[in-house]
């Protein structure tokens, strides 16, 4: 393999590895304040690239208006999510019944897009023109910069928000001790609900971001959730810094296994490096406490 | 007296019934009779283990893929087949529980995940072996010695014997010691180990356990069938499998019963409203989430509970 194959592999990999990030950084942020999977993530995704598509490519909106309308509408959507299905449940120390609601939620909205926009796909013009960049031979899209553009500054806000604000550092309690946040006079279940709005809403971000490259299709979302899922464990569940590093491991792994090795093989590689990940180090690369149960 | 005759009442319906079903409907039944062999070892784990598995597909496609091998390249009997179908995801079970177990919650629910995915890829890709893509076909007919299931109905038969000694083995092992050191693991995995529990090897014998079910089930699919392709051992369908034991309830053998039987016969309840199969069903996984926490067999039972109490006083 030449060196410019290799840097092409390197770039698709970072590309893809930047929305799986965003995908990871969702997850991170539900489970830091309820400790629950949410299995609608990648749904979330797809909802955005499906909104930004439609807005732009059929209402013709203008970009700037066809990103944030999207971002809003499923922002809106995890908010009727949480509120409808989430915040009444009981409370249950397995939290079976929370992480089954969530692949409720997955099905509802899969069964409602299907009915809404039909199987076909949905594209969405790359933000900035086609034209591909050149380093040493290869190539990157322009649509790249806009994701990792994106992705960075989702992160240093969110950094920020858990480290440094009043509102983080509550989330963060209620995933530490639901019982002695409330005690603290935390609102544990006004934090819950933001919870699910912001990843709803990095969701729906990622979305509008990858549209271009990937199109809009009904079929991304559960993609995306186990990928999303798969490099939030990788980087450590719970961990920002962790669900950015997980995105661009397993992204990398996957664009080199699949020029080094094949691209049949691509998932069963990428799949079973995060297995021994979790031999070697249960609680991820980043991960600090050992989650239980 | 009543705890005996109900049973009874039970085989015998199961026996008489068939015979007025017309084919379709046979069919059906069978697919519900396998999807009970497949369900009965992970509703253990789930439900008294308290961890997701999401590999159900995996010890399904091995079971499967084993017997329809076996018979078709090599000409071993149906029978012998099906047995090494079901040693063999139960070998899978144990081998892959070394690594895997040690996991909890959400990192076992990953790396089964993983397994899940891996599986399916090597199917793919191994074409020598498996066929790849086209899978495959010209499975023979499930026969026992000498004696060949030709029919739905002879096969309905079988299928529902296998089914019900699953399902009653399952029950006598809850009411065992190691189903009563399940349920202490479920409450407290420390506790249990402070009592003498290994809930290591505990979980361990419950996997393999999956694993031979699952092996068995897919065996019983592809002889049904007669002809298998990677695509119906998917992660998808692990998914689907956690699933519809929630909307059953996974503490109960009803619940394992009306999980199988619901996702059979749920695609064609409502006729000519296909399109919204999806979302009715995901509209009932959420109200039976919300409203009864035990599945709907958790829900009938405590109704019936209730209903003897009323009667008694």
């Amino acid at each position: 393999m030449t060196e410019t194959q290799l840097l092409q592999f390197i770039f698709s990999g970072i590309t893809i590895g930047c929305i799986y990030a965003l995908v990871a950084l969702g997850f991170t942020i539900i489970f830091n304040t309820t400790s629950i999977v949410n299995f609608a993530q990648g749904d979330f995704v797809m909802l955005g690239a499906m909104f930004a598509a439609t807005f732009k490519s059929l209402f013709h909106f203008p970009l700037i208006m066809a990103v944030s309308l999207s971002v809003l509408s499923v922002a809106t959507i995890g908010l009727i999510m949480e509120r409808v299905l989430i915040h009444s449940l009981k409370d249950d120390p397995r939290l079976f019944a929370s992480v089954m609601m969530t692949m409720g939620a997955s099905i509802i909205i899969n069964a409602i897009s299907i009915l809404v926009w039909g199987a076909d796909p949905l594209s969405l013009e790359a933000f900035s023109g086609e034209t591909p960049i050149r380093i040493h031979g290869a190539t990157l899209v322009p649509q790249m910069f806009w994701i990792a553009g994106g992705i960075f500054l989702v992160m240093i806000l969110l950094v920020i928000f858990f480290r440094f604000t009043w509102l983080g550092q509550g989330m963060l309690a209620c995933s530490m001790n639901k019982d002695a946040a409330a005690s603290m006079g935390i609102n544990v279940k006004g934090m819950i609900f933001l919870s699910f709005i912001f990843s709803a809403t990095i969701g729906g971000l990622g979305g509008a971001l990858v549209a271009p490259i990937t199109m809009a299709t009904l079929d991304m979302g559960g993609i995306m959730t186990l990928k999303g899922f798969t490099a939030a464990i990788i980087g450590g569940l719970g961990s920002v810094p962790g669900a950015f590093l997980g995105g661009i491991i397993l992204g990398l792994i996957e664009a080199l296994s699949c020029g080094i090795i094949s691209s049949g093989y691509r998932d069963a590689i990428a799949l079973s490096i995060l297995v021994l990940v979790l031999m070697l180090k249960p609680s991820g690369i980043m991960g600090s406490k050992i989650i239980r149960k | 007296m009543q705890r005996k005759i109900l049973p009874f009442l039970g085989i015998v319906l199961l026996i008489i019934y068939p015979l007025w079903l017309n084919e379709f409907l046979v069919s059906v039944s069978i697919i519900t009779g396998i999807y009970i062999v497949l369900l009965t070892g992970l509703a253990l784990f789930l439900g008294y283990g308290g961890q997701f598995s999401f590999a159900q597909a995996v010890f399904y496609g091995l079971g499967a893929y084993t017997s329809a091998i076996l018979t078709t390249k090599y000409h071993v009997p149906v029978i012998a087949a099906f047995l090494a179908g079901g040693v063999l995801a139960g070998a899978v079970g144990y081998i892959l529980s070394a690594p895997i177990l040690r996991l909890r919650g959400y990192y076992l629910a990953v790396a089964t995940l993983a397994v899940c995915q891996i599986f399916h890829v090597l199917v793919v890709e191994q074409f020598n072996i498996t066929g790849g893509p086209t899978g495959v076909y010209d499975i023979p007919i499930f026969s026992l010695f000498g004696f060949e299931f030709k029919t739905a109905i002879s096969y309905h038969y079988l299928v529902w014997v296998i089914a019900l000694a699953s399902l009653l083995f399952a029950k006598n092992l809850m009411n065992s010691r190691i189903g009563r050191a399940l349920k202490g693991i479920q409450s407290s995995e420390e506790a249990a180990m402070v009592l003498g529990v290994n809930a290591f090897n505990l979980k361990t014998k419950v996997f393999v356990l999956t694993g031979v079910t699952g092996g068995l089930a897919g065996s019983l699919y592809a002889h049904y069938v007669s002809y298998i392709s990677p695509g119906n051992f998917t992660l998808e369908l692990s998914i689907w499998l956690v699933v519809i034991l929630s909307v059953g309830g996974v503490r109960t053998i009803m619940g394992v019963v009306l999980g199988a039987a619901f996702t059979t016969v749920f695609p064609f309840l409502l006729g000519k409203y296909q399109n919204f199969n999806m979302l009715v069903f995901g509209l009932i996984l959420v109200l039976v989430l919300k409203y009864m926490p035990n599945g709907i067999a958790g829900f009938l039972e405590e109704q019936v509970f209730r209903l003897v109490k009323r009667t008694r006083i």
